[in-house]
């Protein structure tokens, strides 16, 4: 391990470097890279991905005393925004439009071989504490590694199911984690759960257990039936009306708008529970707005049927198919017999 | 759409202390972008359209 003594005029700099840098490589890169749609939305995605799992994992290596920030400005969850929007950036999407090819798990090695010999070195920037370099390691296997491997995936089209699930946790963390913490920071209030008891805890996890399930559903039909990702710059192939969309248009947005009430009445947190009327808000804005602008123009016939059979917020009693289905069984089999 | 994004990322750069307020209300100026392009009369959406854009 390297340790330099930095001047702390010397460390603002490299704190602005920091984020101003990978800033300018990734905007740059991806003016060089504009005729490449494919590169520009995967390293969209690495930029999401990290932007939503790089605060949650930083605030809890904060917590368990693996390091901290010698700032007080512009922190959030015990990390400086500045720098959680630079580690998205510059462990994202500008290392991936820099280098296209570069092998992620190469990239780790490299890059945590370099803080391992540098870490020490950013005292007061940031302070290491206990296992800092196993802290390190997890930040890099758990965000940094997954988003470099999203870039990639998406870029050439391929493992589309590990794909949807890697975009699915970059979902819940930036729903269920960022926005809330953003709501509090701005309007009040905490993550205080250590003071909620345990049946409060399970009642919350419970309520919310659904609402995952259906979630997850939902990505699941797209993956299967729609072979693309729920995020429409990686769009489906196929019209998804089956399964849970058969019974409702937004089950994602609809589990979103009812986990945000959740959370808010289990934080007793009022603005937070008012984000689902955000979530009508999205809908009534972007979603429309590419439901016509794209489903629209790519299934001229069967998006305006779909649309006005199948209801928008509140799920259909009985599923619409469109074509008479026929169910077949095995008259041998006890098992399905008792169905009959 | 996307100069109603880039107008408000430009209000969340340039008023530090309302740029939390601003981005949490990103979805606004989604909502608002639709109802300019739906729900206004075509006659008064259009040369505003080509005002701003064209």
């Amino acid at each position: 391990m390297i340790n330099i003594d930095i001047h702390s005029d010397l460390l603002v700099i490299l704190r602005a470097a920091l984020f101003l840098l990978p800033l300018f490589c990734t905007f740059y890169f991806a003016w060089r890279h504009k005729s490449d749609n494919r590169i520009l939305v995967g390293s969209l995605f690495s930029f999401l991905y990290s932007i939503a799992l790089l605060l949650p994992a930083h605030a809890m290596a904060v917590r368990l005393g693996a390091w901290h920030y010698g700032s007080e400005t512009l922190i959030l969850l015990g990390m400086p925004v500045d720098l959680w929007f630079a580690g998205s950036f510059l462990f994202g999407p500008a290392t991936f439009l820099v280098f296209p090819k570069l092998n992620p798990l190469i990239f780790t090695a490299i890059f945590i071989a370099i803080q391992a010999l540098f870490f020490n070195s950013l005292d007061p920037l940031v302070i290491a504490g206990n296992y800092w370099l196993l802290g390190v390691t997890l930040i890099f296997l758990l965000v940094h590694t997954p988003a470099m491997y999203l870039a990639k995936w998406t870029r050439y089209d391929i493992n589309l199911p590990q794909r949807a699930t890697l975009l699915a946790i970059a979902y819940g963390s930036l729903a269920f984690f960022i926005v809330p913490t953003l709501i509090m920071h701005a309007m009040g209030g905490s993550w205080d759960i250590g003071q909620r008891s345990a049946a409060e805890i399970v009642a919350v996890i419970s309520s919310l257990l659904p609402c995952i399930i259906i979630g997850l559903s939902a990505v699941h039909m797209f993956v299967i039936f729609g072979e693309g990702t729920p995020i429409p710059l990686d769009k489906t192939k196929h019209l998804v009306n089956s399964g849970l969309y058969s019974y409702i248009t937004n089950p994602m947005q609809l589990c979103t708008a009812i986990s945000w009430i959740v959370i808010g009445v289990f934080l007793q947190n009022f603005f937070v529970a008012l984000a689902a009327g955000m979530a009508g808000v999205f809908v009534a804005g972007l979603v429309r707005w590419h439901h016509r602008n794209d489903l629209l123009v790519r299934f001229p016939k069967g998006w305006p049927e779909y649309k006005t059979n199948v209801p928008e917020w509140l799920p259909r009693w009985k599923p619409w198919i469109k074509e008479k289905s026929i169910l077949y069984w095995n008259t041998e089999s006890i098992s399905q017999s008792i169905y009959i | 759409m996307r100069l109603g994004c880039m107008l408000q990322l430009l209000f969340i750069i340039s008023i530090p202390p309302l740029s939390l307020y601003l981005s949490l209300g990103f979805p606004f100026v989604f909502l608002l972008v639709e109802l300019f392009k739906t729900k206004l009369p075509i006659s008064i959406s259009d040369p505003i359209e080509r005002m701003l854009i064209k």
